[in-house]
């Protein structure tokens, strides 16, 4: 066995001086909603999420395309 | 959907893209629900949510009720939950009631349990479900003690802290923390799940990998059948995938 198979395949990665950004623990069903960050809220009278408090929320993650 | 907004339910799209991409799009596809942006897409990762369309359902206590596809939401979903939501938006709330929306925006519930109290008789709704709030999260703190989860108990009491003092529950938060503090074994799984976060919190250097590695197995070692190991575990797999992207 030669020295070079016993590089690990993610050797570009840990390059001196890189970081490994780990993801957190995700809030699941029963968490509290991790207090959301949203900005500029159109079509509603609510200017933060904090203005929705006491309701029920459906939150749909979406994108243009 | 919306005809359950009478009853107490919010729609929010949230979109990570540009507005200058997004409100075309929005308005050729004639979307009438609120939406709002998370350009880099936090919450998205907060809640595990992968891949688009994807939603979340939050009771109006604020916890997650529901993560999944959103075709999958329906009224056996959204019905147990809108009992007791409120019907009346904050932003349409009279102004009698603003103290206690003040509070809650600054996400002070200690404030808002006071200036609720004066606004019972005329809000009853308003101030149910501004105790309601508080109520819950001593909920979740108790099932968290039953779990030995100390580190969940710990985050809840601190941010019930101001409500304490003005609020019924105030007394069991209270004793649950003193519970904490004179059990020797529940400290030492609260510091072992503190480093556990401390260790994995932002990012990790490269060559550090192995040395974080290492603490994490010695912590999952020393506190099998904990929260510590549960949280250990889970943190050297998230090492480990984050090592392989």
């Amino acid at each position: 066995m030669t020295t070079l198979s016993l590089l690990p395949v993610a050797l570009p990665a840990l390059a001196l001086g890189a970081s490994l950004a780990l993801p957190l623990p995700a809030a699941g069903v029963g968490d509290p909603l991790p207090t959301p960050e949203l900005e500029k809220f159109k079509q509603t009278e609510a200017e933060s999420f904090e203005d929705l408090f006491g309701r029920v929320v459906i939150i749909e993650f979406f994108e243009y395309w | 959907m919306e005809e359950f907004e009478s009853e107490g339910l919010t729609i929010v799209g949230v979109a990570s893209e540009s507005e200058s991409q997004t409100d075309p799009w929005i308005k050729e596809h004639g979307a009438k629900y609120a939406y709002a942006f998370d350009h880099s897409k936090k919450l998205m990762r907060e809640v595990g949510a992968r891949g688009f369309p994807s939603a979340v359902v939050v009771d109006a206590q604020g916890n997650i009720a529901y993560s999944g596809h959103p075709a999958s939401i329906n009224a056996s979903v959204l019905k147990p939950l809108l009992k007791g939501a409120l019907k009346t938006p904050m932003y349409e709330w009279p102004k009698s009631c603003s103290k206690v929306a003040k509070a809650l925006r600054k996400g002070n519930l200690g404030d808002a349990i006071k200036a609720s109290a004066k606004i019972e008789e005329e809000h009853p709704d308003i101030a149910a479900a501004v105790v309601g709030m508080a109520d819950g999260r001593l909920s979740n703190m108790e099932k968290a003690a039953k779990a030995g989860d100390w580190l969940k108990v710990q985050t809840i009491g601190e941010s019930l802290e101001d409500a304490v003092k003005v609020w019924p529950g105030g007394e069991k938060v209270t004793a649950i923390l003193a519970e904490l503090k004179g059990d020797k074994e529940a400290q030492a799984i609260l510091k072992a799940q503190e480093k556990v976060l401390k260790l994995t919190s932002g990012k990790v250097k490269a060559s550090r990998y192995d040395k974080t590695k290492k603490e994490l197995q010695k912590i999952r070692d020393k506190h099998k059948g904990t929260a510590a190991e549960r949280d250990a575990r889970a943190a050297i797999e998230r090492l480990k995938a984050s090592r392989s992207r």
